[in-house]
């Protein structure tokens, strides 16, 4: 009986709760990360007063975030401006419930699996979870009446909506050689053929990276909140703690993002060439670990595009779409049917 | 358990539906489709059909109700005017909900056996693929036909207005 209220309430409980964590942690992380890299680069300092190197500068924003004065202006629409930003972050997390961090572990006789919910269909809930968190920035930019929000909202409404559409296509290659879209099993399939699809399917891997920054509205591509032309987009009429549910959100987006890519091209929680002999050694490593390493790698490049690249202009950023990205998927979908059905 | 969450998502999906038309303004109208949209989600899901789940978010939810908070946006709402509407379209408005309604019910009363009688387990990604494919391939393409047409004809229109600005 006792085994029973641990395996089917205590477990999914702290699962759940760890799962809604994970994000934050990284979203702490990733800020700190962020702005020392970015100082870096432009051969500044950045922050390194608050604890060591800075580490506790995040919580230091987070405090001074939450005693901020919650601001509204009469001409808002109450109850959508309170909604949106909870709207956003609520979706962002919910995403990761079908994202597997590692494989089954043991832990006191008790298999654990690292994801909250395994789906057949995991890949698909996964992607449209996380586009219906775009519902909390156009209802944010809309509710604020006033003009700056309102352009970053519907620039942000085009934006996802053509980039979902090679995220999708290139999404279709890599299912082409799994044979299934649950996220568990496309993970096990790398592992059976003892390769990392990104060698096989370097096409799609750049093309869903590129259209994954546009999906997080990332800089080069954050036209939604452009300062120089928008002040800040959709949130520049939210302050305080509704203005952090945005922030998080956004750093939830862009772990999600590298999730995805780790797991469909480069093998999860698996270790590098997981059937090599000479390199078994590496599986000791928990596979939690790889994960962590991997999605740490792809969240370092994020911070490196954007203290790289200058911001595209909003009929650049459609060209690129439109004219590139989903002709070339589809031009890669064909290509990848063709040498499947061959072979 | 499944007919409790079956249940519930079918109460939020008909009582945000009706929320959906009673509501004055038309964004928050938008938003409560959403809710609707995502219930009906839950409700394939309760039935066991993931991938009609998965599809409902991210074609509904996801694409199609998202173009309409678009086009709210960008009519202007304080110019809209309340139309007097004559008789014969205030009789449609009235008569068609009914008489959909009536046939609702009508199938409900004839067909009271089991509603959801498909497959217990729910029907695989791959089954409905290879279905698709051999027995409604016909529809399938059809259907496909009709949206290519739906496409082209938007292309043309939109490039005609193009083309006389720039004149």
């Amino acid at each position: 009986m006792s085994g029973f209220i641990v395996s089917e309430i205590i477990i999914p409980v702290i699962k759940s709760v760890a799962v809604a964590l994970f994000p934050l942690v990284m979203t702490v992380v990733m800020i700190w990360m962020e702005r020392r890299v970015v100082a870096l680069i432009q051969s500044r300092l950045g922050p390194n007063r608050v604890g060591f190197e800075g580490v506790l500068q995040p919580i230091a924003d987070a405090i001074k975030l939450f005693f901020k004065e919650d601001i509204m202006h009469r001409g808002a629409d109450r109850s959508l401006f309170n909604l949106s930003p909870v709207l956003t972050l609520f979706t962002s997390l919910l995403a990761f419930c079908f994202v597997p961090l590692g494989d089954s572990i043991n832990v006191f006789g008790y298999t654990i699996n690292l994801w909250v919910a395994e789906s057949p269909v995991g890949l698909l809930l996964t992607l449209g979870i996380s586009s219906i968190s775009v519902f909390g920035v156009i209802f944010g930019g809309w509710s604020s009446n006033s003009k700056y929000p309102l352009l970053g909202g519907l620039r942000s409404v085009v934006q996802v909506l053509s980039y979902e559409i090679p995220i999708v296509l290139t999404v279709l290659s890599v299912v082409f050689f799994s044979h299934s879209i649950s996220l568990v099993d496309i993970v096990a399939s790398q592992k059976a053929e003892g390769m990392w699809y990104a060698f096989y399917l370097p096409v799609s891997f750049i093309v869903f990276w590129i259209s994954a920054i546009a999906e997080t509205n990332r800089a080069p591509f954050d036209l939604p909140e452009a300062e120089s032309e928008l002040v800040a987009g959709f949130h520049t009429e939210y302050s305080g703690m509704k203005f952090a549910y945005y922030y998080i959100a956004e750093y939830t987006h862009m772990v999600l993002a590298s999730s995805l890519v780790v797991i469909l091209f480069f093998g999860g929680w698996l270790p590098p060439f997981p059937n090599v002999e000479a390199l078994s050694f590496l599986g000791y490593v928990p596979g939690f670990i790889w994960y962590l390493v991997k999605i740490m790698f792809f969240l370092y490049v994020f911070i490196w595009i954007r203290a790289t690249f200058p911001r595209y202009r909003f009929d650049e950023l459609i060209r690129l779409a439109w004219k590139w990205l989903v002709p070339l998927s589809l031009a890669n979908v064909m290509a990848i049917a063709l040498v499947r059905s061959l072979g | 358990m499944n007919l409790i969450v079956f249940w519930f998502f079918g109460a939020v999906a008909v009582v945000s539906a009706i929320i959906v038309v009673t509501h004055r303004n038309p964004m928050h109208s938008v938003l409560y489709l959403s809710f609707s949209v995502l219930a009906v989600s839950g409700v394939f899901f309760s039935l066991q059909a993931d991938f009609l789940g998965a599809i409902q978010i991210i074609v509904y939810a996801g694409g199609i109700v998202v173009l309409y908070t678009f086009v709210i946006i960008i009519i202007n709402l304080n110019e809209l005017q309340r139309e007097k509407r004559r008789f014969v379209p205030r009789l449609f408005l009235v008569l068609i909900p009914v008489v959909l309604m009536a046939e609702v019910a009508y199938a409900l009363y004839r067909n009271t056996a089991s509603v959801a009688g498909g497959a217990e387990e729910g029907i695989t990604m791959e089954e409905l693929a290879h279905r698709l494919m051999s027995s409604y391939v016909v529809p399938f393409e059809i259907a496909s036909v009709l949206l290519l047409a739906v496409l082209v004809g938007s292309i043309i229109i939109a490039r005609k207005r193009v083309i006389d600005d720039s004149n």
